[in-house]
């Protein structure tokens, strides 16, 4: 700066010399707009001059500390934000005067006890580690309540919740019977029965209920005396439209599954042969697919895995076929699994494979992700993670390219399990922008927070009735669950509502997309 | 310098000089925009630092510029009330060595007198000083061409009357109306009834029809009333008045002069040492019909005004600009307007700039000429209609291989000269197609477009502050701007005054988006034709007034 003034400051005699002695050939009279205009062009350059590599600086985090050690030094920052904002942030024992979300510059490396405080809320608490011209971001920090305070909805006894993910529609039960089986929509805020007070059904026992992700269509297995039924309902058709299709199914099914873009096509799979059941004629086409050890829809597209390790990709419902897999040996050697395979998208080109024991396996490294155990998965395809639980333990699989092993030889990622002690966990759904894990863990729900690596905190405060499931609905941020004692429909609100507006689209249909594949594993167990 | 300052019959060396002159400006915005872009994909945090430290830079000439404008602006309120052909006969006094004692006494609160009569003061004792001989007042003659190709009467009619009705005497006006020969019927007719009803009030009125186009003429408004001009040269040697005393005018058909604008321009002509070596430039405004035009309309072109404002106060690197004025001799002896380019207000600077060696210059005026603001009826035609004559404004660009040309051949005006105005020419068009979409678009894309290493740096959070900051800051200027248009803004009365005005304040909002569909892409359109040779053609400005 110093040496800036010196090559500038003494031209200044000079200027005003040259513009007094030749201001500008045949218009002296403007000398003085002249100097004045050379004045501030060269206030504003030495101005430039400074600001500039000073703003510079003081942007990559440079400033100067004074005193002793006085010279340049590298900061580091912490953004903080909190669902709800307006929280009180602490760094140490000292109160930061902004509240969330704010970002605190200019912070010297090292670890800060950081301490986010909400009336209400529980308080949240990190040790955070800074580090020179590098931002550590805590910005999806989603404050739990203190003591939860759960909306009633309906109030009547129910056993169960059936979710039928991204629809505005899940179902109740509140018996065995048909004619216990109610539509919820969460959107509307109505309840309605499933079947009609005179149908001759509603005795029948339910056997099995069948959804499919983003589907409002359900197939329902009843059983009346030695009578079997199977109807096909729309949920989203008014008046509601239940179709019998008993008579379409020609062995017991083993796995159902129905592309949620084409509700007029049914595929039924039993003992590896696979039938195709087309709505629209009400016809079937036995065999439609033979030896077959796997299957999911990606998009409009059927994958399936055959007994010679083959993946084809059919597409459906034209049915031409293309090979993307077909090595024996190394299919031998990774499925494992005697079982069934239910295949889903994560992720651009990434494919998982979840066998009936619960091996996962995927098409990208390690390849084998799991021998045994994987009770259920939920994928965030757009960001290429994965939600994986076992019987006690959560965790997650990143797939990023920026999680990639950076060693010699790719390994890819393994699961990284959560610290967090399980007990019998039944469902896992990532929450606000896949910043947090909410599980049900027995009849425990928990709200897992692992922004931090190697940092969780357990949020054990809302039971809910005994072998009951929950449903999660990013959309709205909000958890719909049964009373433990009551077993009315409750509602309690996870994520803030303003919260929801900062959601991409993408993130609201990433969120849920692909949840009901695996939750239908449990609901085929019913 | 003897200099064809055309871009045609160029032997190869030169055409090769001009086609790489030519695509200088388009690749240069070009290379700035897209090597913005990568650089925020590829290296996301230089792009970063490039932003701030052009953020940085663009409001630091914001302020200096707002200084100049509000120093202008204070000039052009001083001169509001003053009285110009009072100051002529003092000139006159003053030089025949009698006692000046036409300056009326001040009151010490009367700031802006005081400094008008200050100013006043300082230019006649350095008119003295030059020993420069005076011209008497009654021997000036102003030359005023209307070039007129489908204005209609309403248009052309005010623009007539605002001549004869100002200080100065209509009687030392000679009006010569341009006329295009593929006028329609109508205007042709409208023009005759228009002589036929002021010409008494002048010292002439001329309808000169250009009929006459040797081949290499364009489609131009320069080659009009470059025909005129001629016209009127053998008109003023056939009358023996001499060139010196004639000082020619081109206005635009819907230029309304302002009362004092011929009196003030005298004056300025009469002090001037060097008299027949400039140009003298009002400050446009484009208040004709400002209050039937669109709002975006609006803001725009008070916006050029603003230009036109703050560029008066750089006399060294002033460039006349629309309707502007100068020695009737200087023309002839530049041999008038090129006859083959759009840009004929600018290029005529130029061309005095190139053949007087750097000896020609352009004096302000702080007195408005009043414009239409493109108003073509709908929103929509308007929108394309401003487009169209901010893509012709920003043709002005066509000079700039003529004159790296001139520059490169000539080694009579000083390098450093040579260079401050080629530079200037250069980095005006530049700025114009390139910072509008840096600062609304391109800025924030290194944020938008991060990838993970970089949206973990400080700088990713800082940055945006820092821009933030700097726009905030920006606002100071918009409100000053807000508030010298509002004193702009023409005093007639009109419907809902407070309403209009409110509405005209909250406009300005509009600034970023304007400033980048109706500024910078039809300057970046002009300059990308030119770079790929699609040379543009003159097209006349729709505008319309309303009664």
């Amino acid at each position: 700066m110093s040496s800036t003034l010196l090559l500038i400051l003494p031209r200044f005699p000079a200027i005003i010399r040259a513009c007094r002695k030749k201001p500008l050939k045949g218009i002296e009279g403007r000398f003085l707009m002249i100097l004045v205009r050379k004045i501030f062009f060269y206030l504003f350059v030495l101005l430039y001059l400074v600001l500039c590599p000073l703003t510079i600086l003081y942007a990559l985090g440079i400033i100067v500390k004074p005193g002793s050690e006085r010279g340049l030094v590298k900061t580091g920052l912490i953004s903080l934000a909190t669902e709800p904002s307006g929280a009180s942030v602490f760094l140490g024992n000292s109160r930061y005067e902004q509240k969330t979300p704010t970002v605190i510059q200019a912070l010297l490396p090292g670890d800060y006890k950081v301490l986010v405080t909400l009336a209400g809320f529980k308080p949240w608490n990190q040790i955070i580690p800074v580090k020179p011209e590098t931002a550590s971001v805590y910005e999806k920090i989603l404050l739990v309540p203190e003591l939860p305070d759960p909306e009633t909805l309906v109030a009547k006894p129910f056993e169960d919740i059936i979710s039928l993910p991204d629809t505005p529609y899940f179902l109740l039960q509140s018996g065995r019977q048909a004619g216990d089986l109610f539509v919820y929509n969460w959107k509307d805020e109505k309840l309605r029965p499933l079947l009609r007070a005179q149908n001759r059904l509603r005795d029948a026992r339910v056997e099995e209920i069948i959804t499919v992700s983003e589907s409002t269509a359900v197939l329902i297995h009843l059983t009346l005396g030695h009578d079997e039924y199977r109807l096909w309902m729309d949920l989203a058709k008014k008046p509601l439209t239940r179709d019998n299709i008993t008579n379409l199914f020609l062995e017991k099914p083993q796995w159902i599954r129905w592309n949620q873009g084409d509700e007029e096509s049914i595929l039924a799979c039993h003992k590896g042969v696979l039938d195709l059941i087309d709505l629209k004629t009400k016809t079937v086409k036995p065999s439609y697919l033979t030896n077959i050890r796997g299957a999911g829809f990606v998009d409009n597209d059927l994958y399936v895995l055959d007994e010679s390790y083959r993946i084809k990709k059919i597409d459906f419902p034209s049915g031409r076929e293309t090979i993307l897999f077909q090595d024996p040996d190394k299919g031998d050697l990774w499925f494992t699994d005697k079982g069934f395979y239910n295949i889903f998208e994560a992720g651009k080109d990434l494919l998982l494979f979840l066998g009936e024991r619960g091996e996962l396996l995927s098409n990208r490294l390690p390849h084998i992700l799991s021998r045994k155990g994987i009770k259920g998965i939920e994928e965030a395809p757009k960001h290429e993670r994965v939600l994986v639980w076992e019987e006690k333990r959560v965790g997650w699989l990143d797939f990023s390219e920026n999680q990639r092993d950076a060693g010699l030889f790719e390994t890819g990622p393994g699961p990284v399990w959560l610290p967090y002690e399980g007990k019998d966990i039944q469902q896992a759904f990532w929450v606000h922008k896949n910043s947090h894990i909410l599980v049900l863990d027995a009849d425990n729900i928990a709200v897992l927070d692992f922004q931090a690596e190697g940092y969780f905190d357990r949020e054990n405060w809302i039971q809910v009735k005994h072998a009951s499931a929950v449903v999660y609905n990013e959309e709205n941020g909000e958890l719909y669950f049964l009373d433990h004692n009551t077993g009315y429909l409750m509602r309690l609100r996870l994520v803030p509502q303003e919260a929801l507006l900062g959601l991409t689209l993408g993130e609201k249909n990433g969120k849920n997309g692909r949840q009901s594949s695996k939750t239908q594993d449990a609901e085929l167990s019913l | 310098m003897k200099f064809s300052y055309s871009k045609e019959n160029l032997g190869f060396r030169e055409r090769l000089l001009q086609r790489c002159f030519e695509i200088l400006p388009g690749l240069t915005s070009w290379s700035i925009l897209l090597g913005m872009i990568v650089l925020c994909f590829i290296k996301p945090l230089f792009a970063a630092l490039f932003v701030i430290a052009f953020d940085l830079y663009w409001i630091l000439r914001l302020f200096y510029v707002t200084i100049f404008l509000s120093l202008a602006y204070f000039r052009l309120a001083s001169e509001e009330s003053t009285d110009w052909m009072s100051r002529i006969r003092s000139v006159e006094r003053s030089c025949a060595g009698k006692q000046d004692s036409a300056a009326p006494p001040l009151h010490f609160w009367s700031l802006r007198r005081r400094i008008s009569q200050w100013i006043f003061q300082r230019e006649v004792r350095q008119f003295l000083r030059s020993g420069v001989k005076i011209i008497d007042a009654k021997d000036i003659l102003h030359l005023v061409i209307l070039p007129v190709s489908k204005e209609k009467r309403e248009i052309l009619e005010p623009s007539v009357l605002s001549l004869s009705g100002g200080s100065f005497p209509a009687k030392q006006i000679l009006v010569a109306i341009a006329l295009e020969d593929y006028a329609g019927g109508d205007v042709k007719k409208a023009v005759r009834e228009i002589q036929a009803l002021y010409a008494d009030r002048f010292f002439d009125f001329r309808v000169i029809p250009h009929t006459a186009k040797p081949p290499e003429e364009a489609r131009v408004k320069g080659a009009n009333i470059t025909f005129a001009a001629k016209e009127m040269t053998r008109y003023f040697s056939d009358q023996k008045i001499p060139f010196e005393n004639v000082i020619v005018s081109c206005f635009d058909a819907d230029t309304v002069a302002d009362p004092n604008y011929f009196a003030c321009l005298t004056y300025q002509y009469l002090i001037c040492p060097k008299r027949t070596r400039a140009s003298f430039q009002p400050i446009p405004v484009y208040n004709n019909n400002i209050w039937q035009a669109p709002g975006f309309a609006r803001v725009l072109e008070m916006g050029s005004s603003f230009f036109q404002l703050a560029e008066a106060t750089n006399p060294e690197k002033l460039v006349t600009f629309s309707s502007h004025s100068m020695s009737f001799k200087a023309l002839v002896e530049t041999d008038y307007w090129p006859v083959d380019m759009i840009s004929d207000d600018s290029s005529i600077f130029w061309k005095s700039f190139i053949h007087f060696d750097g000896d020609y210059r352009v004096v302000p005026l702080y007195v408005t000429v009043s414009m239409d603001t493109v108003d073509s009826g709908s929103w929509r035609k308007t929108a394309v209609n401003i487009y169209k004559q901010k893509r012709r404004w920003a043709w002005g660009i066509e000079n700039f291989p003529i004159l790296m040309r001139a520059f490169l051949k000539t080694k009579k005006i000083p390098l450093v000269d040579r260079f401050r105005l080629g530079f200037k020419l250069f980095e005006g068009h530049i700025a114009w197609a390139t910072w509008a979409f840096i600062l609304t678009v391109i800025g924030w894309l290194p944020a938008i477009f991060a990838g993970r290493e970089f949206s973990q740096s400080v700088l990713y959070y800082t940055a945006p502050r820092i821009s933030g900051l700097i726009f905030n800051l920006s606002s100071f200027a918009l409100l000053i701007t807000i508030l010298f248009s509002m004193g702009l803004l023409p005093r007639k009365r009109i419907r809902f005054p407070i309403l209009k005005r409110i509405l005209f304040t909250f406009q300005w909002l509009l600034l970023p988006v304007i400033f980048v569909f109706l500024s910078a892409l039809p300057a970046l359109d002009a300059q990308t034709r030119l770079m790929f040779g699609r040379y543009m053609e003159f097209w006349i400005t729709d505008k319309r007034r309303r009664r």
